[in-house]
C-alpha cells in the first residue's frame, strides 16, 4: 500500500445540535502553486476510531479536485482538533 | 469455587504501539512488526538499550534490554525507532479502558498488561477460550495492536499461560493441564525466577518446572528458605493472591542510572548516589514508606553487575540518611577507581509509620532533615523538579535527580494509570 499523505488542511465544517461534525469544504495549501479549495459532494462513511488510543473520526468523502470527482479519506483528530487529508481512495 | 482469571499482555508493547501508530494513524506502508526492528533511545547516546523488539528481530537473536550497538551487530539491517512515551500512555489508557468494558475487576499490572477477574461473567464462564478470543480480536480491531490472553484459575497460571507462544494467541493453563504444559518448561520460565535463582536450582539438578514440582518441599525450604516453598507452590500452580483493583504497596524502591561518562572517583560516585537517593526517597515519602535496608548496585565497563547491602540503624525515609548508608555500602563494594558505567540504589525492608530508633550520636539531626525533605518535596510538587537542587549539583554534569524515567516518560508508566 502506498504511504498515506496526511496533509494538514484548513476546514470549514458544521457541528450539529447532536454534536455530529460534518466537513463542508477544505483548503489545501501546496508547497508550490496556489491554494486549492475542495467542496465536498458527499460523505460515504463516518467512523470513530481510536487506534493506539488516538481518538479520531474518519470520513470517506467525494469532492471535486482538478476538474474531476475524487474519492478521499479525511481525518479529524479529537485531541488536536486538526483535519488532515489522509489519502486518496481512487 | 474456582475463579476465572485472564492475563492480557500487549505483544512487544512499545514496538506494537509505535507500529500501529505509524500504520493506522500516520498511514505509513511499512509495518515495524513485519521487519527486524527495535524501539531504543538515541543511537549516539551510549545509554541506548533495546526497549522492545519485533519478532523478526528476535529471530536474529536481539534481546530486550541489551545495548543497541550489540543488537545492531547481530542484525545490520535493524530499523531503530525512538520511544514515544505520550503515545504509549494514551495507548495504555485506551487498552485498560477497553478491558474494563469486559471485566468486572481489572488489575493493571504494568503499562502493558492487566489481570481480569472474569468470575461470574456468564459468557466467559461458559466458553473461556471463545470469550478470550473475542476480547483479543476486539483489541485488534478497535486499537490496532495484538495481545496475548492467558486463561486460568489464578493470576500465576494465567500469566504463565499468556507467555506460552506469541503473538495474538489465547492459551489456557488450567490446573489439570499443569503436568502437560507447565512442567516440561525450563525452570527459568517460572514466574519470578531470575538468573540467580536459576543457578541455585541448577546446582541441585533442578532444570525444569517439573523437576521443581517433584522435589521434596522440605528440602527446598531448607535450602532456599521461604522462597523455596513459594517456588514449590508456583511449580504446582498455586498462588494465593487475588485480582485487586488497588495496586499493592511496593516491596522496595530503587532506581539506577547509566552515567554519561565512566565514574572513576569516589566523590563523583557519591554524588551520583545522592542524585539517585533524591528520587528514591521522594517516591518513598509520597507513599508514606520507610526502609531499613539499602542496596547499592554497580555495573562496570564489562557489564558485570555487583551489589552490596547495608542495614540501617533505623527505619527512615530521610534522603541524607539513606545516602550515607549507600555511600558506606559502596565503599565496601568498590575499589574507588575501576570505571563504572551504571550505579543503582534500592531501599527495602519497608515499613509504614515505624518510630525512629534514636541513637546518641545523631541526636535530633534527622528530625530536622526530615522537615527539610518535606519542604523540598512540597516545593518540587508545586514548582517542578528543577525548582530546587542541592548546591553540589549546581554546574555539575550529574543531574540533581537521577534514575527512573525522564519526567516526560514518567506519567502513568512507573505506576498504574489513574482511570480516565
Amino acid at each position: 500500500m502506498m504511504d498515506a499523505l496526511n496533509l494538514p488542511v484548513e476546514m470549514i465544517s458544521v457541528c450539529s445540535r447532536e454534536g455530529d461534525l460534518r466537513p463542508i469544504r477544505f483548503r489545501l495549501t501546496p508547497e508550490e502553486g496556489d491554494p486549492v479549495t475542495v467542496r465536498l459532494r458527499g460523505i460515504d462513511l463516518v467512523q470513530a476510531v481510536r487506534y493506539v488510543g488516538q481518538e479520531a473520526v474518519r470520513y470517506l468523502c467525494r469532492g471535486e479536485l482538478g476538474g474531476r470527482e475524487r474519492r478521499f479519506e479525511l481525518r479529524y483528530a479529537l485531541r488536536t482538533h486538526r483535519w488532515v487529508l489522509h489519502r486518496f481512495l481512487d | 469455587m474456582d475463579r476465572l482469571i485472564f492475563h492480557v499482555d500487549v505483544n512487544s508493547a512499545f514496538l506494537s504501539w509505535t507500529a500501529a501508530h505509524q500504520v493506522l494513524v500516520l498511514g505509513q506502508g511499512r509495518d515495524l512488526r513485519q521487519i527486524p526492528s527495535v524501539i531504543a533511545g538515541d543511537r549516539e547516546d551510549r545509554r541506548a538499550v533495546v526497549l522492545a523488539k519485533s519478532i523478526p528481530a528476535g529471530r536474529c537473536g536481539v534481546h530486550t534490554g541489551e545495548a543497541l550497538f550489540q543488537a545492531q551487530r547481530k542484525c545490520p539491517d535493524l530499523v531503530v525507532e525512538k520511544p514515544d512515551y505520550p503515545l504509549y500512555v494514551s495507548a495504555s489508557r485506551a487498552f485498560i479502558a477497553l478491558l474494563r468494558r469486559y471485566a468486572p475487576a481489572v488489575e493493571q499490572y504494568s503499562i502493558d498488561e492487566a489481570f481480569l477477574d472474569m468470575t461470574g461473567v456468564p459468557d466467559a464462564e461458559d466458553d473461556p477460550v471463545g470469550f478470550a478470543g473475542r476480547l483479543r480480536d476486539q483489541v485488534w480491531e478497535e486499537l490496532g495492536f495484538t495481545v496475548n490472553v492467558g486463561v486460568s484459575v489464578n493470576r500465576l497460571l494465567a500469566k504463565m499461560a499468556g507467555d506460552f507462544s506469541k503473538p495474538n494467541q489465547v492459551h489456557t493453563l488450567f490446573p489439570e493441564e499443569i503436568p502437560e504444559k507447565l512442567w516440561p518448561l525450563p525452570v527459568r520460565r517460572l514466574f519470578l525466577i531470575g538468573p540467580a535463582t536459576e543457578r541455585k536450582l541448577h546446582y541441585y539438578g533442578i532444570r525444569t518446572v517439573g523437576d521443581l514440582a517433584r522435589t521434596d518441599r522440605e528440602f527446598l525450604r531448607r535450602q532456599l528458605h521461604r522462597q523455596g516453598e513459594v517456588l514449590w507452590n508456583y511449580a504446582h500452580g498455586r498462588s494465593g493472591s487475588a485480582v485487586t483493583e488497588t495496586p499493592a504497596l511496593n516491596k522496595g524502591y530503587g532506581n539506577s542510572v547509566t552515567t554519561p561518562f565512566d565514574v572513576t572517583d569516589p566523590a563523583t560516585a557519591r554524588r551520583v548516589l545522592l542524585s539517585l537517593c533524591e528520587t528514591v526517597t521522594a517516591r518513598m515519602r509520597s507513599d508514606g514508606q520507610t526502609g531499613a535496608l539499602v542496596t547499592v548496585q554497580i555495573r562496570d565497563r564489562d557489564f558485570t553487575d555487583r551489589s552490596h547491602q547495608l542495614a540501617l540503624a533505623s527505619f527512615t525515609d530521610v534522603t541524607e540518611e539513606i545516602w550515607r548508608g549507600a555511600c558506606r555500602a559502596l565503599e565496601e563494594l568498590w575499589d574507588g577507581e575501576s570505571p563504572l558505567r551504571q550505579l543503582g540504589v534500592q531501599v527495602s525492608r519497608l515499613a509504614q509509620g515505624c518510630p525512629r530508633q534514636y541513637n546518641v550520636f545523631d541526636g535530633h539531626r534527622y528530625d530536622r532533615l526530615a522537615r527539610l525533605d518535606t519542604a523540598v518535596d512540597a516545593i518540587r510538587a508545586k514548582y517542578g523538579e528543577g525548582s530546587i537542587l542541592r548546591a553540589c549539583f549546581a554546574g555539575s554534569p550529574i543531574p540533581p535527580m537521577s534514575g527512573g524515567l525522564h519526567p516526560e516518560r514518567r506519567t502513568g508508566v512507573t505506576r498504574p494509570l489513574p482511570p480516565g
